[in-house]
């Protein structure tokens, strides 16, 4: 029956679409996913990373007789952070270390499972042992390992069709983000920035996994930008790339956070702005070129990457329409950006923040004093998780609002010496975050035109879950206590909750099985799905 | 952390473990962000605990034995190898965990360092019942507390009326005024003398 299920829904795509093979995801449909909302084929939904669904049969009227209509035990391997890929009846996940699942959508029943062993010393410094899923294209699924590879498997059976070694674990490499998957490119990110390896973002042919470009986030000497790093500290700089950007097929540009400069508490090493570390770059798909790029936190000491989704929103600005890319960063500003240009439109904080007295009008922060990190131990909001962190924030063309799954916390920031040494940590200093009821969390509602919070639900802890919204004006998402939730888009009223029994540290996404909107989560080792 | 062998780590390279994983499935979190000499550090300061000499007791522990089960009540709330109260911790490995700063701190101002699940919460519900009690657990829907009669309630936050922590708050009475300074010193003795054996 499952067999029969899948042939079906392959016969059905086929016969929309001859001349294609059996489940082809074309560049083309997933340039137009909205269009066929029943599938989600890249990591955040579409190339603008809105984490929104089209799909409107679950509304504030019914979402509170949403109930799970599986689940699926991952069996071990560690929390998941994986974004579901689904296509076609087949649903893509990632249990951590090294396993790719394929699974009936209807039933959850395995159709296939493939692994890699990981190396005995295998290093991740500085983050846990995770992966935040797959990109598809065509009939293949590519994945980024924790040892550094990126390997192509045949979407059909998860048979190895090529990897390839992209950068040296034993340097504290390591690739947890979800690959991007545009034209005939894979875009992969890569990890390690509290290892102090030096941060790229590369380009591999789908076909073959050659690789076409590779852009350095922290220039060489003589490039542009490396006189912001002192003597060679450029060579273990960090701003890494570590969370799947966006794509604009007009511009032609990636857009792609980057992380912290290396090491992260104590600066004394690299005097100056650090380029591009915490900064959002945008890249030519086609020769890796750096068109532009915009610094949110520079000469950074708190550990704020700028490693969160870059949503691109066409947008009113002062009665004029404007091609944006927004950001809310972990250093607590809300950011709207002139994405064909780079140019600073606008920031607002939008979480509690002690370290800045305003973004001046260049949007360059104005660092108040004595906010650096000591050796007694500094205060300051937020904390090094940031007021948001890699979890999806949601934007809603319906409500033009911003979802933002929001971290209220604080920390002493302690600044220690630090010698780089290769394949060890390179931090030079640590926080103290203060945990309990000192903490909290929200989900906030921003406008995208100005950051302005049009609406809050309190959380009791600081979350670790990403938000999904839909056309159903509900808003989903999750909760450090194991609550995986829904509400209202416009108010905010909570609708519907469920307890999953684990903490929620991944991004909610919404399908289609047999023609009925279902909504997946994971939480723990186990993924939900849920439908009326 | 005044033992010489630590449950947890019996080595170094078990200790620094600690350090940087914690104890998977307790509340005891790691600190990936320690250093090689830092963790090196930590661990040198953990063993040189267990190597300190064993602060004096300030009283007589046999006369605060007597205090704890007659004038002071303590036995109302308090269970002791099996024998006593369940509203406040088990003391049973009081001495274990606590040093003798803190357990006077606990006697005189009980409110001033509460676990979280002591938190002294209220709660109104729509009908008017008012409720308090230590919050046992909360979640960002719901909260479950237990009353000083030891009775569970699981309340729905979206249903109440009002929900209030009252930080820096105990149920328990400060003895402060209520025991002369040599009572309060035999006391802590007491409790610092409670270390699991029968």
């Amino acid at each position: 029956m499952r067999h029969l299920v899948l042939v079906i829904a392959w016969g059905l795509w086929a016969s929309l679409a001859p001349g294609l093979a059996f489940g082809q995801v074309t560049y083309e449909r997933i340039l137009n996913a909205d269009k066929e909302p029943g599938n989600w084929l890249t990591y955040s939904g579409n190339y603008s990373s809105h984490r929104y669904s089209p799909l409107d049969a679950i509304t504030r009227d019914n979402v509170a007789s949403l109930r799970p209509v599986w689940v699926f035990q991952t069996g071990g391997g560690g929390s998941l952070e994986t974004s579901p890929i689904v296509v076609d009846g087949i649903m893509y996940i990632t249990r951590p270390p090294g396993t790719v699942i394929a699974l009936d959508v209807r039933t959850g029943r395995t159709l296939w499972s493939w692994s890699r062993p990981m190396p005995e010393k295998l290093l991740t410094l500085g983050f846990p042992r995770t992966n935040r899923g797959v990109a598809i294209l065509g009939e293949t699924l590519y994945y980024g390992t924790l040892d550094s590879y990126v390997v192509a498997l045949d979407a059909g059976s998860g048979a190895v069709r090529w990897e390839k070694e992209i950068a040296d674990n034993a340097l504290g490499y390591s690739i947890t983000a979800a690959p991007l998957a545009v034209k005939d490119k894979i875009i992969v990110g890569i990890s390690g920035g509290e290892a102090g390896v030096r941060g790229f973002l590369d380009a591999y042919d789908a076909a073959t996994g050659e690789r076409l470009w590779r852009l350095w986030t922290v220039p060489g000497e003589g490039e542009p930008g490396n006189e912001t790093w002192g003597g060679d500290s450029w060579k273990t700089g960090g701003a890494t790339t570590w969370l799947t950007g966006s794509y604009d097929p007009d511009t032609n540009l990636l857009y792609w956070g980057t992380g912290n400069p290396a090491p992260d508490w104590n600066g004394d090493s690299r005097p100056g702005d650090n380029l591009y570390s915490c900064s959002l770059i945008a890249v030519d798909l086609d020769t890796g070129t750096l068109e532009w790029y915009f610094q949110f936190t520079p000469h950074d000491v708190h550990d704020w990457d700028a490693n969160q989704i870059p949503i691109l929103v066409d947008a009113n600005l002062g009665g004029e329409t404007r091609k944006m890319v927004t950001m809310a960063n972990r250093n607590a500003f809300f950011y709207l950006i002139d994405r064909t240009s780079g140019e600073f439109l606008l920031a607002n904080p939008y979480s509690k923040q002690t370290w800045a007295k305003e973004i001046d009008e260049t949007g360059r922060p104005v660092v108040l004093p004595d906010t650096e990190p000591t050796e007694e131990g500094n205060f300051l909001w937020p904390s090094l998780q940031g007021a948001t962190n890699w979890f999806s924030p949601s934007y809603s063309p319906r409500t033009k609002l911003l979802y933002v799954a929001v971290r209220e916390m604080s920390s002493y920031y302690f600044k220690a010496e630090s010698e780089y040494e290769p394949g060890t940590s390179f931090l030079g200093g640590g926080e103290r975050a203060l945990q309990g009821d000192d903490a909290a969390g929200a989900i906030r509602a921003l406008d995208i035109s100005t950051g302005e919070v049009k609406w809050e639900f309190r959380q009791h802890s600081p979350p670790w879950a990403g938000v999904l919204s839909t056309a159903g004006d509900l808003v989903f998402a999750g909760t450090e206590e194991g609550h995986f939730f829904a509400l209202d888009a416009e108010s905010g009223e909570p609708l519907w909750h469920f307890q999953t029994g684990d903490d929620v540290r991944s991004n909610p996404i919404a399908f289609e099985i047999e023609g009925k909107q279902h909504i997946a989560v994971a939480s723990g080792q186990v993924l939900f799905v849920f439908g009326l | 952390m005044t033992r010489l062998v630590l449950q947890h780590a019996e080595d170094d390279e078990a200790l620094s473990s600690v350090i940087v994983n914690g104890i998977p499935n307790s509340d005891m979190p790691g600190n990936w962000m320690l250093g090689t000499n830092d963790v090196k550090a930590v661990a040198e300061y953990v063993r040189s605990l267990g190597r300190a000499e064993e602060e004096p007791l300030p009283g007589d522990a046999d006369k605060g034995r007597r205090l704890y089960e007659g004038k002071g009540a303590c036995a109302v709330c308090h269970i002791v190898a099996g024998e006593g109260g369940v509203i406040g911790p088990d003391l049973s490995n009081i001495g274990i965990v606590r040093g003798l700063a803190h357990l006077r701190e606990a006697l005189v101002a009980p409110g001033a360092n509460v676990a979280l699940n002591y938190v002294v919460v209220t709660a109104r519900t729509k009908n008017g019942e008012e409720l308090k009690g230590h919050r046992v657990n909360e979640d960002s829907f719901t909260v479950q507390l237990r009353d000083e009669s030891g009775r569970y309630h699981s309340l729905d936050k979206l249903e109440l009326a009002s929900f209030e922590k009252k930080i820096g708050e105990s149920l328990m009475p400060s003895y402060e005024g209520e025991l002369t300074p040599e009572e309060l010193d035999d006391l802590v003795s007491y409790l610092s003398s409670m270390r699991g054996e029968p």
